[in-house]
């Protein structure tokens, strides 16, 4: 009876620990070439070897932190595509009132067309800059 | 005298109940009995809400589908052209005051009387509070709000014009709100290339997406173009999302953009989301990584979605934003696995 509880407790702990690979903290900052920074948008990670995606937000100075289970969990670690997207919809239906800085090209929205690639580090804390061109 | 004071005494003892620390412990082990068993009740309470809110969302797809019967298509979102006006056209009604896709849905959920009083093809604001204002517990999950607590109120928004002049006042009218939201696809270019296409009329890469209205620029025709049948779900009616629920940050309860008014099609967040590459799931209220157009949860770690099929399942809000956009995107030719 006891090594029945025994194996039962050891089986769902093992199907407790789940499928998710080790992230490690990534934060940075998002300028143009003429060193302003991006004010709006978000970034994303795309691991190569995983396919896990780490996601964070920009503030109004270029500064973001990834996160891929949780807020500012970081990424895996290892080669990762990049995306950053801006969404604005200025038509009048939003009552736009904050400055959004320079667009971001929209060829930077999706992986297929995105220049950016950037490498996670599992040995130390991972501080990026990443620039946008034309 | 010795046995008086035997007698005396057994009744002193008989008298004298429980001692302290013998009530103590009874209260102590009543205590750890009760905080042992009130997260029990508290799951088993939020369970049931759970379940009430997936109930909510079949039947909201079930209504879809009905709808699809009927009219050979699923709702549009909302009405809108295809383009942006340009700045200095104020003539050109891009036509998204109208009602959005919940209020078509209200004959397939038992609302006939409702919906009578809802003119599809004319303006929101034109309806009277009374008909704004009604609150449809179908549309609402349990975890999030009650019908009594489902109504964004009426705004007066001031907008100062970049010239500097007076200050011009808009009333914007409120109305109920509804926590399950159209899957409006993800942010896979349109004709302009740019991210943001999706929210322009026969752009969205949904299944309930904004459609062009009839007609043109000044008289809005009472029918729609762009129609999502389900053999436009080229990718499978199980692989592709129709409904799932908004992210909403806890300050922006009931406020638009996030959770406002959602019968009004104007602002397309407050009845609609995206999900794909750049738009992560929110895996709760308070996600800093979560924007405007993120589905989001108000249960834990996950999100109760409805497919095009009309099944309901939890997805996890791990998942990675490529197979979200997979599955929000009807006819990207990839067709997701087991997720």
């Amino acid at each position: 009876m006891r090594h029945w509880i025994l194996t039962v407790l050891i089986v769902s702990a093992v199907g407790c620990s789940s499928d998710q690979v080790s992230t490690y903290p990534v934060s940075g900052r998002v300028v143009f070439e003429n060193g302003n920074p991006v004010r709006h948008g978000t970034i994303e990670f795309t691991s190569a070897e995983h396919g896990t995606t780490a996601t964070g937000r920009i503030d109004h100075d270029g500064r973001f932190m990834l996160g891929t289970y949780t807020a500012n969990d970081g990424a895996a670690a290892g080669d990762h595509n990049a995306i950053v997207v801006q969404m604005i919809v200025a038509d009048g239906a939003f009552e736009h009132t904050i400055d959004h800085g320079d667009a971001v090209p929209a060829k930077y929205a999706a992986y297929e067309n995105s220049p950016l690639k950037v490498s996670v580090n599992s040995d130390e804390e991972n501080v990026v800059t990443l620039t946008i061109g034309q | 005298m010795k046995r008086i004071a035997g007698v005396h005494r057994q009744r002193a003892e008989y008298r004298s109940g429980f001692t302290l620390i013998e009530f103590l412990v009874v209260i102590a082990i009543i205590g750890i009995l009760v905080a042992l068993t009130l997260p029990a009740v508290q799951q088993a309470r939020s369970a049931a809400r759970r379940m009430q809110c997936a109930n909510n969302l079949k039947q909201i797809a079930l209504a879809a589908h009905s709808f699809h019967d009927t009219y050979g298509a699923f709702p549009p979102a909302r009405l809108i052209l295809d383009t942006p006006r340009t700045p200095n056209d104020t003539a050109t009604r891009i036509a998204m005051d109208e009602p959005s896709w919940l209020v078509r849905l209200l004959p397939f959920l038992e609302q006939s009387a409702l919906h009578e009083r809802w003119d599809e093809y004319s303006v929101y604001g034109i309806h009277p509070a009374s008909v704004r204002n009604q609150a449809i517990s179908v549309f609402l999950c349990p975890e999030r709000h009650s019908p009594m607590s489902a109504v964004a109120p009426d705004k007066t928004v001031r907008i100062t014009s970049p010239c500097g002049c007076p200050v011009e006042v808009q009333f914007a009218p409120g109305g109920a709100v509804v926590d399950y939201v159209a899957n409006h696809g993800d942010l896979s270019p349109g004709a302009l290339g740019r991210p943001t296409d999706f929210y322009w009329g026969g752009k969205g890469t949904g299944v309930i997406i904004s459609s062009r209205p009839v007609g043109d620029a000044t008289v809005i025709g009472r029918d729609w173009l762009d129609k999502i049948s389900m053999s436009a779900v080229s990718d499978g009616s199980s692989n592709s999302f129709l409904i799932g629920e908004p992210h909403v940050p806890r300050d922006k309860d009931l406020t638009t953009p996030f959770n406002g008014p959602a019968y009004y099609g104007r602002h397309l967040t407050n009845f609609s989301r995206i999900g794909g590459p750049g738009v992560p799931m929110a895996y709760s209220p308070d996600d800093p990584r979560a924007g405007l157009y993120s589905f989001g949860s108000s249960h834990n770690g996950v999100i109760q979605f409805a497919l095009a099929d009309g099944s309901v399942r939890s997805v996890s809000t791990s998942l990675s934003t490529h197979i979200l956009g997979h599955l929000a995107n009807r006819n990207d030719a990839q067709a997701v696995g087991e997720f």
